[in-house]
């Protein structure tokens, strides 16, 4: 009898350490496995790897089993996969990546950990290498106008990462991972239940012993990158008290540029190093008050502490980071259809920036060392600039719920800036639901941001450009969706089609123009026009049992106002394709992944002749195909994967601009649209240990 | 030579699918089955017992079906099977099944 109640419980603990959006998904069909017979409704046959979820807001849970269908190495690599999501290089010297969503770059997606905004400013242009893989339980990327529960930030979405659990299964798993571009990967994860408390600890360890330069231009086509990651998690459920929390570290160095292996008879290499140093703390109470109204009141606070000391051929950039955050939160079902969330927040941000030419001749500020900034920004080489920005605020939000087949949530929030003073961001969300065929959804809302010029964006500094900063404003942007998806019944299974259009229209916008001035890239105010529309259709069906076959088509059409002229925003594909086939067998031992990207060209920021008379760089890059593809065999304790990524091998042939003369005006390592490295395989190694499967 | 060849393979195959003896097992479970992970766990588990060739798990009804090669395995095995990962199976003999199924039938007829 006990056990009884302890396996209701553990179903129950379960539903409720889920994000609060992911409540709703728990009546989706398709989290469901096989061939489950509901009274006379055939449900599906085999779990899908990323499922849509019933809210109010257009959201997909990308699970544990969707990243399983790639090696999946970081969070960065999780999106092979997912027709919304797309990852990118923003620079090839340094690796820096980034995703964008709605054709819209990264930091307009606000980026959440466990539920809590994470990964802010200096931290974000690596960030998602810093989320390990095996570490994660699923992500939840929801499109458009967020939930204000959350802030002011997302602009086009967001994208929430739960981590595994302390309160899971006990045990333990190990993932050893290698490549043939000589990178291997260890990682380990590990809980105990202690009664009530559970512990967690997550371990990472990843190093490039490589020194590849496929293309022979003599730097390393990617940096090579030695990490440690650690964290400890810990998790107490009582009747009405539940406490998250936990704490972590990172230890990042990245080296790239030009290395005594790839540039034997240079002299003066040119070198990029980036030494990061991370701490962060997490903690989430969460009282309930009335378990039958759905009545709580959840505190929650972490914090983070970001130092970074990067090298950039003869310029540095530390930056010393920290971040403090505190929510209070509180919700009730005043009736069943009715829902109230109210909460206050307050976020602090610190930043101690430095940056100094190498060059006792050159100064900074004045443009002759490559960095320019407007009158506004105190920089003088070698004295650090402090930034703070405090920002108390606060939200309401109701949501009416008629039996899950009309849903409208509207929100609205209030948040004062230190620096950019009071500023009010509503949000609405509409899902109508005539029946379990058809859903149709629309939003609107507004989002604002702070811009951290250097921080987010001092990969630009390994241009041979000037760099000129501009005094920035705040950003601040509408965005407008409407998607309808529609579950078909077709021959015993669901045909799953989904179809969406969203608008995004910026007030405020801090741009990076590489166009107005062929010897700059200027981080410059938005004055004019700024936009990005969307459409995207996706349709997966599972062809036989076991066989689920997904295509997508995205198209996006990205402008901007670039010295006076509203221009395609450049770098950005102007449409992505992509084709997934997912194979497991009908005890799920083996497990057969093919995924087909194919990315459309785009607009190359504006060319310019070079002595030789001939221009710097085409003024259009080409569409690209990309294949990957992975096999996994399951066994009882352990699970080995091998698979290839890139496997078509194709790749952007001169990634660095000008690779000859480093130290020249000509060197230009950001202009990166294509893969940089080619043909890739690895191989890895699961081992469970205990009760995890 | 093509042709017989091929034949001869499809001969073989039709033999070996032939000399298998497919059973099944309906076993009920202690703890009973909640939701989605409880499958999982069995699932997850049971899919590395010798011979097994299918898994289906019927919550609303409680219970598990075993597709089986009895030449690989035995029921008892399998039934003890459920003890590594905690829980208890108990079969569901034809005769329970047919009953059930007559009550199940007599509950629809007075529903209609």
């Amino acid at each position: 009898m006990n056990i009884h109640i302890y396996k209701v419980l553990a179903c129950v603990l379960a539903t409720f350490s889920l994000p609060q959006n992911e409540l709703l998904a728990q009546t989706d069909s398709t989290g469901t496995i096989k061939d489950q017979t509901l009274k006379e409704v055939m449900v599906v046959k085999r779990r899908s790897g990323t499922i849509k979820l019933r809210n109010v807001d257009n959201a997909s849970l990308i699970t544990g089993q969707e990243l399983l269908k790639a090696a999946c190495c970081n969070l960065g690599e999780s999106f092979t996969t997912n027709p919304s999501v797309d990852v990118n290089y923003s620079d090839a010297a340094t690796g820096a990546k980034q995703i964008k969503l709605l054709g819209l770059s990264g930091t307009y997606v606000q980026m959440l950990t466990e539920n809590l905004p994470n990964f802010r400013g200096a931290a974000a242009p690596y960030s998602l290498g810093y989320i390990p893989g095996p570490w994660m339980k699923s992500i939840m990327v929801s499109k458009g106008a967020s939930s204000v529960r959350n802030g002011y930030e997302s602009i086009t979405g967001q994208i929430n990462v739960d981590y595994l659990k302390p309160e899971d299964e006990e045990g333990a798993t190990i993932n050893l991972y290698g490549n043939t571009k000589s990178k291997m990967e260890a990682n380990a994860d590990g809980n105990i239940h202690l009664g009530k408390v559970n512990t967690e600890i997550l371990g990472h360890y990843e190093n490039d012993w490589g020194h590849h330069d496929d293309n022979g231009d003599g730097f390393l086509d990617q940096p090579n990158v030695r990490q440690v990651n650690l964290q400890n998690r810990w998790q107490y459920a009582g009747q009405t008290y539940i406490f998250h929390g936990g704490l972590g570290l990172l230890d990042e160095q990245r080296d790239g540029g030009q290395t005594h292996h790839t540039a034997p008879h240079v002299h003066n290499p040119y070198e990029i190093g980036l030494k990061t140093r991370r701490y962060e703390a997490h903690m989430k109470h969460a009282f309930i008050l009335d378990a039958e109204k759905g009545t709580n009141i959840a505190l929650m606070a972490s914090g983070s502490l970001h130092n970074l000391e990067a090298l950039y051929g003869k310029k540095t950039y530390d930056v010393d980071e920290k971040n403090g955050y505190l929510q209070l939160m509180f919700e009730t079902n005043l009736t069943k259809l009715h829902n109230l969330s109210a909460g206050l927040s307050l976020n602090h941000d610190y930043l101690k920036e430095k940056v100094k030419s190498k060059s006792e001749r050159q100064r900074v500020g004045d443009g002759t060392s490559g960095m320019k900034f407007a009158p506004a920004i105190p920089f003088t080489e070698g004295v650090p600039v402090v930034t703070k920005e405090t920002t108390p605020g606060a939200y309401l939000q109701y949501t009416l719920n008629i039996n899950d087949k009309i849903v409208a949530m509207a929100g609205l929030r209030a948040d004062h800036s230190s620096h950019y003073g009071t500023f009010v961001t509503p949000r609405l969300h509409l899902k109508y639901a005539p029946s379990d065929v058809f859903t149709i959804r629309v939003s609107a809302g507004k989002g604002y941001r702070t811009p951290f010029a250097l921080a987010e964006n001092n990969y630009l500094l390994a241009s041979g450009r000037t760099l000129v900063v501009d005094d920035l404003k705040q950003e601040e942007a509408w965005n407008y969706g409407i998607s309808a998806a529609w579950s078909i019944p077709l021959a015993d299974k669901l045909l799953k089609v989904n179809a969406e259009y969203y608008y995004t229209h910026f007030l405020q916008q801090m741009l990076i123009d590489y166009d107005s001035n062929p010897q700059q890239i200027r981080l410059a105010n938005l004055d004019g026009k700024s936009y990005s529309h969307t459409f995207q259709v996706d349709v997966s069906y599972p062809v036989v049992n076991g066989l689920e076959l997904t295509a997508a088509y995205r198209l996006n059409d990205v402008r901007a106002t670039y010295g006076g002229e509203l221009r395609e925003k450049p770098l950005q594909s102007k449409y992505k394709g992509l084709l997934t086939a997912s194979y497991k067998t009908p005890l799920g031992l083996w497990q057969f992944d093919a995924t087909f990207q194919l990315n459309g060209g785009g607009r190359m920021p504006d060319p310019y002749l070079k002595t030789d008379g001939t221009l710097s760089w085409d003024r259009r890059f080409p569409a690209y195909g990309q294949l990957n593809a992975q096999v996994t065999r399951w066994f009882r304790h352990f699970s080995v994967y091998v698979g290839g990524e890139n496997l078509t091998g194709y790749r952007q042939e001169n990634p660095i601009i000008g690779a000859s003369d480093p130290w020249g005006s000509e060197f230009e390592p950001t202009m990166v649209w294509g893969p940089v490295h080619g043909r890739m395989f690895y191989a890895g190694i699961r081992v469970n240990l205990g009760k995890k499967l | 030579m093509k042709k017989a060849f091929v034949s001869f393979a499809l001969l073989l195959m039709a033999l070996g699918v032939s000399a298998k003896d497919i059973k099944t097992l309906v076993v009920t479970t202690e703890p009973q089955m909640h939701c989605a992970s409880c499958e999982n766990k069995i699932k997850g588990n049971l899919r590395f017992e010798k011979g097994v060739k299918g898994i289906d798990c019927n919550i609303p009804d409680q219970r598990v079906t075993i597709t089986y090669d009895a030449d690989k395995n035995k029921p008892e095995n399998l039934i003890k099977a459920f003890e590594k990962f905690g829980y208890k199976a108990t079969q569901v003999k034809k005769d329970e099944k047919k009953e059930e199924k007559k009550q199940d039938d007599k509950t629809k007829k007075t529903d209609k």
